[in-house]
């Protein structure tokens, strides 16, 4: 169980630190991707572009390392819950985008079911880590 | 150590911080740093560009004032049309097809309707490249809707 555990962990971490490189070197186009869910403005979306890779980054890290691991967790978590609810209201909108999740091209499009397929295993994964820690006894040393 | 749901989220919110730290000051030293205490429209979710009905469209091509983007794929493009208007998928423009373009029109871009995303990808592409941009948020539904003149490619 220790080691599935151990596994969960460090895929998370390592996926999310993945999925933030792509942002951080394109902050502009991430900026395009986020508007192109038209869910909100400009200054809003700046500011997403500005600090979510940095989140994801912080977060992936912080998992592989085991500090501060169990609020990583729970940040993975909620976001997780967010990229949700934009991919099913945009799903829902019938938009033609690309989820932007690894990459910051704003032209791509389509996969957004295969996105949120993805995103909702994620999620359930994401919480049952966070669960074990909430429930764990002593912070795990991998 | 117990982990505590009031551990986890002190450790979340030191992350929070981290990464507010982390993200202001790497924006504040890359040259190319996200415009983050802008003001910008006041109506919230409007985009930087103007977006018009079909029949305000119809009128601004009339005049000889518009010329018409179709940001689909050109499968599609060929089907049907606004008369006129030139084929250009974001993809095409980022690559420079849209160099040729006039400077003296508005730009009216639209993809398949409403919800499509790529007229407005296509538009933050042209709106860098200093065109007048407007989007046709109806697409070319709206534009068959309102019974608009159709061509098609041979």
């Amino acid at each position: 169980m220790k080691r599935v555990a151990l596994l969960l962990r460090l895929g998370l971490g390592l996926l999310f630190v993945v999925a933030s490189a792509d942002k951080l070197l394109h902050p502009g186009e991430f900026v395009q991707i986020i508007l192109n869910y038209h869910i909100v403005s400009q200054g809003p979306a700046v500011w997403a572009a500005a600090l979510l890779p940095w989140l994801e980054l912080s977060c992936g890290l912080a998992l592989i390392l085991n500090r501060a691991a169990s609020g990583a967790a729970l940040l993975i978590t909620a976001m997780l819950a967010v990229f949700l609810a934009a991919e099913g209201s945009a799903l829902a909108r019938g938009l033609d985008i690309s989820c932007g999740c690894f990459h910051s091209d704003p032209a791509a499009k389509g996969g957004l079911a295969w996105a949120m397929a993805r995103d909702a295993g994620l999620f359930v994964l994401a919480l049952l880590t966070t669960l074990r820690w909430e429930s764990s006894p002593e912070r795990e040393r991998g | 150590m117990r982990i505590t749901p009031l551990r986890t989220l002190q450790e979340a919110g030191y992350l929070l911080l981290l990464t507010l730290a982390l993200g202001l000051a790497a924006n504040a030293l890359r040259p190319d740093g996200l415009p983050l205490f802008k003001v910008f429209q006041k109506d919230p979710g409007a985009p930087p560009y103007a977006t018009l009905s079909p029949l305000a469209a119809a009128d601004l091509l009339r005049k000889g004032q518009a010329l018409f983007v179709d940001a689909r794929e050109p499968k599609y493009f060929a089907l049907a049309h606004v008369p006129g208007a030139r084929n250009i998928t974001p993809e095409q423009a980022k690559a420079g097809a849209a160099d040729d373009l006039p400077r003296d029109k508005t730009l009216v871009i639209y993809c398949d309707s409403l919800a499509c995303g790529r007229s407005h990808s296509l538009a933050g592409i042209l709106l860098e490249k200093d065109y007048t941009v407007a989007v046709m948020q109806d697409g070319i539904e709206g534009w068959i809707m309102t019974r608009g003149p159709l061509e098609v490619s041979q």
